[in-house]
């Protein structure tokens, strides 16, 4: 649940299309359905191709065998090398020199456009020369002495391989280049290795020096990172390991000569026997020195990597990987600055803080310890990433908010005052304003709604900023603030907090339906008595559910104009789920307010820990999704409806709970949590979506 | 050729491994396991990493069983089940395939 950096910028960003996406469906739910199909055809009718050509692969392996004398996957590379070293040396030599020509007229091509690329892409065009000659001398050398039958064949694609790689890699820069978007990427992928300064180990730079860059770069490009069809193609048939002929979970190769081994004895073995060193590890793609018995990080090394991992996701259509945080200049200054560490370790009371009672303000401590306790938001305001007018900061609660999270970190272990938090709360909901008992659930919403107004207004203020620079357009702020509509909003709160639910109603009398969607941030449970099924009263959460999202006769008093058959008619109505938020969280209705009498029902709802919200959606069937919750913080009510007091439950790390009372915060177990009455369920997505 | 070696063919073949290697990373990520074998790692070598000896080859003999057994279930069935769909696809398509003249 707590990512790491790297994953919290993508998944705060990618939720923002997934729910603008679900909004459009709100205009015009046939429209949406088109690209999704579309896309799904689009890869069936790549696998499909695939599929094709996946049916000769034996064959194709077979024909390898024979024509390129490779090695049987099951035999030893020495067994069969005896063999067939005759055969391939012949083979290679008139080969050899075709590849020659070939390698020339790249060389001839790469200087030609030489000018157009950037520090690397000359660089290699110099080297260009140099490898010519020295790839020759190295496909010789090995043919005398008959290493492995498959140098040979490996070593005439290498020129040709490395061709594609260089191709693919400026063809790759050029678009990067035309949408300007990488550009920032690049630059601090430069300025991170100027800090880091990886080199290797001494062994990888006295292998960089006799060899260069280009057999890692193939190998990578061919073996570890796939970048194009050809290349999965030849890592299917070629790369199992040379010693028991094992696909392995983790391969490894050798870049001094062509050999793959699984990890520990077989690929030792090998680079003891033949005094190789450096190894590729093909499934993450690390480089291992054996001399040193160590994974060695060199910084040119990556950058290659980078770009064939690039182009791999560029070629199968995926995003790229998860790739190590590699801090920026900026980042390495600001770690540098501040020395002090601190370790998060199992059962320790850090983000842990007891809240002062400022007199029947109980209702918003609960609530604060729910929001702090939810790791979407913690994962936002640790990363520090609102950005406020300085000006207005101690007016905007969001600031206020992020204040507190560093308060919650700090720590220390004093109880805080909430003051200026309910003092702002008081100037922007000034139904909440007073000294009295107030409802956890109207404060929660409220504080919901205040956040997101305040992150919409720094938003368009940094906006305004940013594109008049000192033009004075304060003015104009807050009429672009006004026109952000209701949940068309990317604020962190929506992107946490706001589903969309959808209500059908269908006409009794032609069965036609009309559908709307309104945004939520909570969902109110009903616990009284049914009024039409036989007077059932729920008794646990799915129950309410379960009558939230029944199909409901509105009756003959309730007639509704239909839209299809332009008469007033009785009808039904349902809702459902269209999309979920990350946060959902249910309400109660345990206070009743009603003409006659205005009670509280204490009767016990189960809960589960984890729960799966699919049975409730608007599409059953669409498969995509993955709607399973876990509870983590639960707000509680003891008392009478007029009088009484808060206390929350929250999950504090994964299965440790507290309780929150005001300033005491005891340690709790899940028992005590689920038998606990339950007012406010706070549940929080298991698996966040990327799309 | 066992079938184990004809899923790995294939699904490098098709680009799936890929994808099902960066589902993997992400899912480990998400449920904590990679922090705590990370954590593992560094008690492990705050123990044992005082003599120069110990190597990376050590730490991972010593750090594997444990780490696989963290790994949750849920994961283990999510991938297979991932793994799953993408063989039947391409079953039901090479069936397709077939049916098509």
């Amino acid at each position: 649940m707590h990512g790491s950096c790297p994953q919290l910028r993508s998944v705060s960003q990618l939720p923002v299309e997934y729910v603008l996406e679900n909004f459009q469906l709100n205009t015009n739910r046939a429209n949406s359905k088109r690209p999704r199909t579309a896309k799904v055809a689009k890869i069936r009718r790549k696998q499909r191709k695939c599929d094709k050509a996946f049916v000769p692969v034996q064959p194709t392996a077979k024909r390898a065998k024979t024509k390129e004398n490779s090695v049987d996957s099951n035999t030893s590379v020495f067994s069969s090398s005896s063999q067939s070293s005759g055969v391939s040396a012949g083979s290679d030599a008139g080969n050899g020199r075709g590849s020659e020509k070939q390698r020339r007229g790249v060389v001839g091509a790469e200087t030609g456009r030489g000018t157009a690329e950037n520090e690397t892409a000359t660089a290699t065009t110099n080297a260009g020369r140099f490898i010519t000659s020295d790839l020759i001398k190295t496909v010789n050398s090995k043919q005398k002495k008959g290493q492995s039958p498959l140098d040979a064949t490996t070593n005439l694609q290498l020129s040709d391989c490395l061709r594609t790689v260089q191709k693919l890699a400026i063809e790759l820069e050029s678009s990067d280049a035309k949408d300007g978007s990488d550009a920032n990427v690049n630059s601090d992928a430069d300025a991170s290795s100027a800090v880091m300064s990886e080199t290797g180990c001494r062994h990888y730079q006295s292998y960089v020096k006799e060899h260069s860059y280009d057999t890692f770069r193939v190998i990578d490009a061919y073996f570890a990172a796939c970048v194009n069809r050809d290349a999965r193609e030849k890592k299917a048939i070629h790369c199992n390991c040379f010693e028991c002929g094992s696909y392995g979970i983790q391969l490894y190769a050798c870049l001094h000569c062509i050999y793959f081994g699984c990890r520990g004895a077989h690929i030792t073995s090998h680079l003891r026997s033949k005094k190789h060193n450096v190894a590729l590890e093909l499934s993450h793609g690390t480089l291992y020195c054996y001399a040193c018995r160590d994974f060695i990080y060199d910084a040119r090394s990556r950058e290659y990597a980078l770009i064939n991992r690039k182009l791999e996701a560029k070629d199968l259509q995926k995003s790229i990987g998860w790739q190590p945080w590699i801090p920026t200049a900026k980042e390495t200054n600001l770690l540098l600055a501040n020395a002090r560490r601190r370790m998060v370790r199992p059962n320790q009371t850090i983000g842990l803080r007891g809240l002062l009672n400022l007199g029947a303000t109980c209702f918003m401590n609960c609530i604060v310890q729910a929001l702090v306790h939810t790791p979407l938001l913690s994962d936002y305001f640790m990363s520090d990433r609102h950005d406020c007018g300085s000006k207005s900061s101690h007016k905007c609660l969001v600031c206020e908010v992020s204040r507190l999270f560093q308060e919650f970190y700090s720590g220390s272990r004093s109880p805080l005052s909430l003051h200026r938090l309910l003092h702002l709360i008081w100037n922007h909901a000034k139904h909440l304003a007073g000294y009295e008992q107030q409802d956890a659930h109207e404060f929660f919403i409220a504080t919901l709604d205040v956040l997101h107004r305040h992150c919409v207004k720094a938003k368009s203020e940094h906006e305004s900023k940013s594109n008049s620079s000192g033009s004075g357009s304060g003015t104009n702020s807050s009429s672009s603030s006004s026109s952000h509509c209701y949940g068309q909003c990317n604020c962190i709160i929506d992107q946490i907090f706001t589903g969309m639910l959808q209500s059908d109603v269908v006409c009794q009398a032609c069965n036609g339906v009309s559908t709307t969607y309104d945004p939520f941030w909570d969902i109110s449970l009903d616990l009284g008595e049914t009024t039409t099924h036989g007077g059932v009263t729920p008794k646990t959460l799915i129950d309410c559910l379960e009558r939230y999202t029944r199909a409901e006769h509105l009756g003959s008093a309730a007639k509704i104009k239909c839209s299809t058959c332009k008469s007033y008619q009785e009808s039904t109505k349902q809702f459902s789920l269209r999309t979920l938020p990350s946060v959902v969280s249910f309400h109660l209705k345990r206070f009743e307010h009603s003409a006659l009498i205005d009670r509280k029902i204490s009767s016990f709802i189960q809960f589960p820990v984890e729960f799966d919200m699919t049975p409730f959606m608007s599409e059953k069937k669409n498969a995509y999704g993955d709607f399973r919750f876990s509870l983590y913080a639960v707000v509680n009510h003891v008392g009478t409806i007029d009088t009484g007091h808060y206390t929350a439950y929250v999950r504090h790390q994964k299965d440790t709970w507290v309780k929150c009372d005001d300033h005491v915060i005891t340690m709790a177990s899940l028992k005590q949590v689920l038998d606990s009455e339950g007012y406010l369920l706070f549940y929080h997505k298991n698996v966040l979506e990327y799309e | 050729m066992t079938v184990s070696a004809a899923v790995d063919q294939y699904t490098v073949l098709t680009g799936d491994r890929s994808k099902i290697k960066d589902l993997l990373c992400s899912r480990l990520t998400e449920c904590g396991w990679r922090d705590e074998v990370r954590l593992m790692c560094r008690t492990i070598l705050l123990e044992k990493g005082t003599n120069n000896s110990f190597t990376v080859e050590q730490l991972i003999t010593e750090v594997t069983p444990k780490a696989r057994t963290l790994v949750p279930d849920a994961v283990k069935k999510e991938l297979l089940m991932k793994i799953r769909t993408i063989l039947t696809e391409n079953e039901e398509e090479a069936d397709e395939a077939e049916d098509e003249p």
